[in-house]
C-alpha cells in the first residue's frame, strides 16, 4: 500500500502504492499513511518527506468502493478507517515538523489534495490533472478537504473547483498556487533533488 | 414558487429559460448603477428563489446594455455613522447574505465595465466570468488584475463570454441540486469553522445529503454506477 524508502541523509519518500487502482486510498492504505506519518513525526533523523504516487498517477482520491455507499466493510472497520483518515489529513499533515515535498503526475483528485495543500513545495508534471470531482458523482466535496484547500486557494478559485467539478490543468493549478513548479520529465526526481539540497543547506 | 409574473421589477430584467434565471441589472442609461430600488428588487428575487429549487436551478447575474455596472448611486454598505434604519439594514443584509445563501449556484457574466463599488456584487456570486476587455474597480483595473484580486474566476475573449457562461450553467443543470447546495454551503463556512467543528459538520451534512437523495434515483447513484462500470470518468468532468 505504501512504498517507503530512505534516500540521501534526512530524506525519506512515501509512495502511494496501489497503481492498478490509480492509488485510490482504501482502508489498508489509510491506516498505513497514518502509521507512517506518526513514525516520521517522532524520528529526528527525518528532515524532509517526499510524497508521490507509484506508477502513472498520483492518487485518484478515496476508494469509492471501500468508503462510500457500496462499501462491503463492517461498520466498525469503516469507522476506524475514517477516524484514521481524518487524523492524518486534517491534523498530522499540517502538524509535521518536517518539510513536505510532493510530486504529482497523472490524476490528483479529491482526498489526494490535502497532500498538496499541506506541502511546502509541490512539483507537477505538465500533463497532471487535478480537481474535486465529487460533484460529478452527486456527492459534495468533504468540508474538511475544502478547508484544507482554503489554505492555498482563494475563495473564487476554491468555489470553481468544488462547484464545477471540472478538471484543473497543472498550469492552472500552478497559477492558482497549488503547484509550485512544473517538471517536464520527472517530478519525483526533481522533488528528491530539491529535498536533498534542502537538507544539505540546513547543515 | 418563483414566477416572473409574480416578481414585477423596474430596475431589473428577469428571463427564465430551461430553469436558468437570468437577472439583468437594467438601468442602462445610468450604467446600471445600483440604487436602493435595485437592492430592494434583488433582495425580493433572492427571497423567492430560496424556496424554489425545482423551478430555478441556476442564476446568472449580468448587466443590460454596454456593461455590468458602474457603481452605487445613493447607497453605501455599512455606512459609518449612518442611522441603521430599515433601508440601511436592507442594504447591509443584501450584501452580507443574498446570492451567497441561495441553494442555487450563481454565476456573474461581466462585460464592459464593473467599476467603482459594483465589484461588491461579484463577491456575492459563486463564479464570475468576465470578458478580457472589461475594466474593474475604481482604478480601471484589467481583467488579469481582477483575477489576481479574486474578483473574477476567469476571463475570456469577448465573443466567447456568453457561450462559456451558458456552458457552465448547463453543466450545473445536470448535477444533483442537493449536492450543489451542500457544496456551496460548505464553501461559505469552512474558513470560519475550527478543524474539530468542520469534521463534525461534514459527518452531519453528508448524512443529510444522503437522506435528501434517498427518495429518488438520484444523479448520485447513477453516477456511481456509471463510474464503477467504467462508463464515465467523473474526475475528467464526464
Amino acid at each position: 500500500m505504501l512504498l517507503i524508502q530512505q534516500h540521501s541523509p534526512g530524506v525519506v519518500s512515501m509512495g502511494l502504492n496501489r497503481a492498478d487502482k490509480r492509488n485510490a486510498i482504501n482502508v489498508e492504505m489509510t491506516h498505513a499513511i497514518e502509521a507512517a506519518l506518526i513514525q516520521f513525526k517522532y524520528d529526528p533523523s527525518v528532515k524532509v518527506i517526499v510524497i508521490y504516487g507509484v506508477g502513472p498517477h498520483f492518487c485518484a482520491g478515496m476508494d469509492l468502493k471501500d468508503f462510500f455507499d457500496s462499501s462491503t466493510r463492517s461498520p466498525a472497520v469503516l469507522a476506524q478507517a475514517k477516524a484514521a483518515t481524518e487524523h492524518w489529513r486534517t491534523r498530522l499533515l499540517g502538524d509535521m515538523p518536517q518539510t513536505l515535498v510532493t510530486a504529482v503526475n497523472g490524476f490528483c483528485f479529491g482526498a489526494a489534495l490535502p497532500f498538496l495543500s499541506n506541502s511546502q513545495q509541490v512539483f507537477a508534471h505538465p500533463d497532471a490533472v487535478l480537481g474535486l470531482p465529487e460533484i460529478n458523482f452527486g456527492f459534495a466535496p468533504g468540508a474538511q478537504i475544502l478547508k484544507s484547500l482554503a489554505q492555498k486557494l482563494s475563495a473564487k478559485r476554491l468555489a470553481y473547483a468544488a462547484l464545477t467539478g471540472r478538471p484543473l490543468s497543472a498550469q492552472l493549478a500552478q497559477q492558482w498556487g497549488l503547484v509550485h513548479q512544473l517538471v517536464d520529465t520527472d517530478p519525483l526526481g526533481a522533488a528528491l533533488a530539491y529535498a536533498k539540497a534542502l537538507v544539505e543547506d540546513e547543515r | 414558487m418563483f414566477t416572473l409574473e409574480a416578481t414585477p421589477c423596474n430596475t431589473l430584467k428577469l428571463t427564465l429559460e430551461d430553469k436558468i434565471l437570468t437577472v439583468s441589472l437594467n438601468r442602462p442609461v445610468q450604467q446600471n448603477r445600483v440604487n436602493l430600488a435595485m437592492v430592494r428588487e434583488l433582495q425580493q428575487v433572492v427571497s423567492e428563489l430560496a424556496f424554489d429549487t425545482e423551478g430555478v436551478r441556476v442564476v446568472v447575474l449580468k448587466g443590460a446594455g454596454g456593461g455590468f455596472s458602474a457603481g452605487f448611486e445613493g447607497i453605501q454598505i455599512n455606512a459609518v455613522g449612518a442611522a441603521l434604519d430599515q433601508n440601511q439594514d436592507l442594504i447591509n443584509t443584501f450584501f452580507a447574505r443574498s446570492f451567497q445563501c441561495l441553494p442555487q449556484p450563481v454565476i456573474a457574466l461581466v462585460h464592459g465595465y464593473c467599476t467603482q463599488e459594483s465589484v461588491a456584487l461579484l463577491a456575492l456570486c459563486d463564479v464570475a466570468f468576465a470578458s478580457a476587455d472589461c475594466v474593474f474597480g475604481d482604478t480601471a483595473m484589467s481583467a488579469a488584475q481582477a483575477r489576481a484580486q479574486d474578483w473574477i474566476t476567469h476571463d475570456f475573449p469577448p465573443p466567447q463570454l456568453e457561450l462559456e457562461v451558458d456552458k457552465l450553467a448547463r453543466e450545473w443543470l445536470a448535477k444533483d441540486p442537493s449536492a450543489l447546495q451542500l457544496a456551496k454551503e460548505s464553501l461559505r463556512h469552512v474558513r470560519t469553522l475550527s478543524w474539530d467543528a468542520v469534521l463534525s459538520y461534514t459527518v452531519g451534512k453528508q448524512a443529510e445529503l444522503k437522506a435528501l437523495q434517498a427518495h429518488s434515483a438520484t444523479a448520485r447513484s447513477q453516477a456511481v454506477q456509471s463510474f464503477l462500470s467504467g462508463k464515465s470518468k467523473p474526475g475528467l468532468g464526464s
